[in-house]
């Protein structure tokens, strides 16, 4: 489960020192992480940290180079707006949210430039789990057929939350085994993002 | 009886003998390679095959220590509590090696579906009073490869490791 490539948590909201998150997410593995406490790109230690930002509203949705923009849509003409953006954005889907990934807003995205953003912290809750599995094996294996990136973010509060690299990748495994390597599909949705941004 | 005729008594008796022969081989080999009626009616139906695999994992400690004990239970409820297969846990999961110091250990999976497991066990954090994250490294076909990276991690992490 380790490969040469690096693996990333995309989305991480661990509030307190942040060199104290970044020496934990190095210790199990990861290279990048986002956190949408910073403003800019920089390094602790190997880490590499990326600015995000968590749009809840349509009309403040502006994907930006500064920060890679995620967009949570709450309703369906939201999503099928900012599934059309041309610039480099991921829409962030959760538990609450995720239905709103069906055949309708992967055709949207297929002409757009958006990635999918799933936060994954809810599948280690007993009660959701079974059914945002589900929902998540149905919108990854239409995204995939259509091409577009799905990303898993483990949107982790609390170091206990964090998911470890291993594990994202037997999760893409468990949805389909040839997704298994869709692990580092991050990779494409951050150079789109900031091109000549060096990951390795 | 005349000599000819009983000789061709003799050849369509051989060839109906050798053909009833063949036909019942026929039948044999026909009905072996279908399956069941019951089965028949889902062309897709394929029986799912038990594999085993071993798999290298790390234990991060974020609060607590973990012994061997505790982590195989652990294991265990997780994966009959998941998987909702109670008989067979014992035969399915097996702590096969765990190094408290490192955190690296082995576990041996008997399933029809490996994936499935070990998703249900990397979604363990709580063990007694522990909380820990599992960390699958790599699942291997046999044990002594798997037993050979196990030690390739100790190594690296022999040293105790920091709570966070």
């Amino acid at each position: 489960m380790r490969s040469e490539l690096p693996y990333a948590d995309l989305l991480t909201m661990i509030e307190g020192d942040p060199s104290t998150t970044a020496s934990l997410y190095a210790e199990i593995g990861y290279k990048v992480i986002g956190r949408v406490d910073v403003d800019k790109i920089h390094n602790i230690g190997e880490l590499l940290i990326i600015p995000r930002k968590v749009v809840r509203e349509i009309s403040l949705f502006r994907p930006s180079s500064g920060f890679l923009v995620a967009f949570r849509p709450s309703a369906k003409s939201d999503a099928r707006r900012a599934g059309k953006v041309r610039r480099t954005s991921t829409l962030l889907f959760d538990h609450n949210n995720i239905d709103l990934c069906d055949e309708e807003q992967i055709e949207v995205m297929r002409r757009g430039s958006s990635a999918i953003e799933i936060v994954i912290s809810a599948l280690l809750d007993n009660k959701i789990m079974p059914r945002f599995l589900s929902k998540i094996i149905r919108c990854v294996r239409l995204a995939a057929k259509e091409g577009i990136d799905v990303v898993f973010s483990s949107g982790a509060r609390d170091p206990a939350e964090i998911w470890a690299p291993g594990s994202i990748r037997i999760l893409y495994a468990l949805i389909d085994r040839q997704f298994i390597n869709m692990a580092f599909g991050w990779v494409e949705v951050v150079r789109r993002w900031r091109p000549g941004l060096n990951l390795y | 009886m005349e000599t000819w005729l009983e000789s061709i008594l003799i050849l369509l008796a051989l060839v109906l003998s050798i053909t009833s022969a063949s036909i019942s081989i026929w039948l044999y080999i026909s009905m072996k390679r279908q399956p069941p009626a019951s089965m028949g009616s889902s062309a897709r139906y394929k029986r799912s095959r038990h594999s085993k695999r071993y798999m290298v994992f790390r234990i991060y400690r974020i609060k607590g220590e973990i012994n061997f004990e505790d982590l195989d239970k652990c294991f265990k409820y997780y994966f009959t509590e998941q998987l909702g297969i109670i008989e067979n846990a014992e035969k399915s999961l097996k702590l096969i090696r765990y190094n408290a110091q490192s955190g690296v250990g082995i576990v041996r999976i008997v399933s029809t579906d490996i994936y499935k497991t070990v998703f249900a066990i990397s979604r363990l954090r709580k063990c007694g009073d522990s909380v820990i994250i599992v960390m699958p490294i790599k699942i291997t076909g046999t044990l002594r490869r798997a037993i050979k990276r196990a030690h390739e991690y100790d190594d690296r992490y022999g040293v105790a490791q920091r709570s966070a």
